[in-house]
């Protein structure tokens, strides 16, 4: 696979112009510098280190499909800095595959629920590093769970939540149900599957590819009744079929969202597993590296306090900045993170692995579809 | 060094690979630890989980192995010098050197892919609410560390006693430096050096500056109006040193997987 156009000559327009390993220490220095005029920029307002961006801009966005919560505050984005984000959801897979690919130079921005997939896509096709990154807000990936299931199947753990190893277990002997996003096509459940692989290698490790077996998948898939091309999708399935399923697994922001709307016949309990989490921090990536002025000052509205509390009260994601106050239902402590592959082989052969045990034609099954556009 | 949470630091205490750098006056914890880095490698050599050094007498639970956590090391200049820091330590206290290098390289990968996908930056995810479960063990520079304290006390008028930092004993001080390209750029290479206000603002993110080793110097002043003990870097018996850039740009190259061609840091990314 070849890299984005666009991304190559960027590289060659810098191989020239540093020279980085023209010297000894030569990179030591550059990024001292580059550190010692980041400190300058933040020592002022920031406005000052990307002036040059034109009042009124639009950018193209290739977006995960669980951003359409985010429309009221690109409104707000678009009065304060005159910037206007022209969303194309989509998959985060999928479009971290469309990336990857270099098949696309449509868009200015890519904003996804992670960019992992994009990196281990980038690194697999030989290509020389990915595009700027900045975190943007988080999720960690949990489980839904019936109250009345948790009890029946986990009661008496006390405080001790249940392992990824016991929602896989459940799975395998039929006692539990449970929604998940196609792994092809969507974050979490591809973040679902790593973390039930890591989980169950048991090393405290990331995942290599020989601690892939076929039993873990298998058995943790038995359970799955309900599927979707995204979570907000998957959260609509849950509803529609919730008399029949047990649990979702999805991110704590929407499971906290559907446990406010009222339209849950039973409550679910959050179970943040106890062997680790899979987080999302929804980076903002800059594409095309003639729009970092713009791209600078949209991150620079967006990672300011005021519109971190916004996102927070609008999509229950957690702030990236520490300074803001938590909402009282996102004060829980998430657990620990497990630790994320970082070899592409180790997630090809899982997706190799749900895709020879899960028939296309299971239910709800659907496979990337063309992204959708709103501004 | 490590920045790290208090029931981390005392885990590692009661193996005898963390000591506390000072026992402060009063009844509160110490904030700097002093790390022996080889001991604490072994763990992670051995595969040893947190949950192993029964990290749970303290109130965590972590079954993740015993590494610390970088920013991506073929973009990162703290996670470079902690590779430095880890070789020398693998080397037997020795600069390596270039035979022998990529053998050593691949000797200490382990140590620093155990990890799996590094952060664009630690630092930020480390002191988030959330950092316990997140970031536990990052490697940072001691002004990021320093400025977080400084804030949270302007903001708060306490110190935040559960973050901790790890000093290794053999560590490194980064020296940022300036380099004037152009003969313009040297006067305001000149004003970092001399002028009050921007000392003033490269204290306050944390740094020591140039020329200010006395007591009475405006990074200890700065801290002291803060109630934050000044680390002391002094005790170490030896400071590491650099192998070549040559050596040390092929075991990041090694170590990283690193792409070849220049790579471009991330903003807000950890430098």
């Amino acid at each position: 696979m070849n890299r984005p156009a666009r991304w190559r000559h960027r590289r060659r327009e810098r191989a020239g112009r540093d020279r980085p390993h023209a010297r000894p220490h030569a990179r030591l220095h550059a990024r001292a510098l580059l550190a010692l005029l980041l400190l300058l920029c933040s020592a002022g307002p920031l406005a000052a280190c990307g002036s040059d961006a034109p009042a009124r801009t639009t950018l193209t966005v290739l977006a995960s499909a669980e951003l359409t919560d985010l429309r009221p505050v690109l409104d707000e984005l678009r009065r304060a800095t005159g910037i206007t984000l022209r969303m194309d959801y989509g998959g985060t897979v999928s479009a971290s595959n469309l990336l990857g690919s270099g098949r696309t130079d449509r868009h200015d921005l890519a904003w996804l629920s992670s960019d992992r997939w994009l990196r281990l896509n980038l690194k697999a096709a030989g290509g020389t590093g990915a595009p700027p990154s900045t975190r943007t807000m988080m999720s960690p990936l949990v489980l839904g769970v019936k109250r009345s299931t948790a009890e029946r199947l986990w009661h008496g753990r006390g405080e001790r939540p249940p392992s990824w190893a016991d929602i896989a277990g459940a799975a395998e002997r039929g006692q539990l149900r449970y929604a998940m996003t196609d792994p092809t096509v969507a974050h979490s459940g591809l973040a679902a599957l790593v973390a039930v692989a890591t989980a169950g290698a048991g090393t405290g490790e990331a995942l290599r590819p020989e601690d892939v077996t076929q039993d873990q998948v298998r058995g943790f898939l038995a359970g799955r009744t309900l599927s979707a091309p995204s979570s907000h999708a998957l959260v609509d399935s849950y509803l529609a079929h919730q008399d029949d399923t047990d649990a979702v697994i999805a991110y704590e922001s929407d499971l906290l969202a559907l446990g406010g709307d009222g339209r849950l016949r039973e409550p679910l309990d959050l179970v943040y597993p106890q062997d680790g989490i899979v987080l999302s921090d929804y980076p903002l990536l800059l594409l095309d590296p003639a729009k970092r002025a713009a791209y600078d000052r949209v991150l620079a509205w967006l990672l300011a306090p005021a519109a971190q509390k916004k996102i927070m009260q609008l999509t229950l994601r957690r702030p990236v900045d520490p300074t803001v106050a938590r909402d009282p239902r996102l004060e829980r402590p998430i657990g620990n993170a497990l630790y994320f592959p970082d070899r592409p082989e180790v997630v090809q052969r899982l997706l190799a692995q749900y895709e020879a045990d899960i028939p296309a034609t299971a239910t709800g099954r659907s496979r990337s579809p063309a992204p959708s556009r709103t501004s | 060094m490590l920045a790290t949470y208090r029931d981390y630091a005392r885990t590692l205490e009661n193996k005898g690979i963390a000591t506390p750098q000072y026992r402060p006056d009063r009844g509160d914890e110490p904030l700097y630890y002093s790390l022996d880095l080889a001991a604490f490698l072994t763990k992670g050599e051995e595969h040893r989980t947190w949950n192993d050094l029964d990290i749970q007498r303290h109130g965590t639970t972590n079954g993740n192995v015993v590494v610390a956590q970088t920013s991506h090391i073929c973009q990162s200049n703290s996670a470079e010098t902690f590779l430095a820091q880890v070789a020398f330590t693998r080397n037997g206290g020795q600069v390596p050197e270039d035979a022998g290098a990529d053998e050593l390289a691949a000797r200490i990968k382990p140590l620093l892919s155990a990890q799996g996908m590094p952060g664009v930056d630690v630092f930020g995810p480390y002191s988030s609410p959330e950092g316990r479960g997140i970031a536990p063990v990052v490697v940072v520079y001691e002004h990021q560390y320093l400025a977080y304290q400084a804030h949270f006390h302007d903001t708060r008028k306490e110190l935040d006693t559960s973050r901790v930092l790890l000093y290794p004993t053999f560590q490194f001080i980064t020296r940022p430096q300036f380099i004037s390209l152009r003969p313009e750029a040297d006067r305001l290479g000149d004003l970092l050096i001399r002028d009050r206000r921007l000392r003033e603002r490269a204290v306050a993110l944390g740094f020591r500056t140039i020329g200010d080793d006395t007591d009475s110097g405006e990074f200890k002043k700065y801290l002291g109006d803060r109630g934050i003990p000044v680390p002391d870097t002094r005790t170490d018996d030896t400071r590491t040193v650099m192998p070549s850039q040559e050596v040390l740009n092929r075991m990041v190259r090694e170590v990283g997987d690193c792409p070849t061609g220049p790579e471009t840091p991330a903003p807000g990314a950890t430098p």
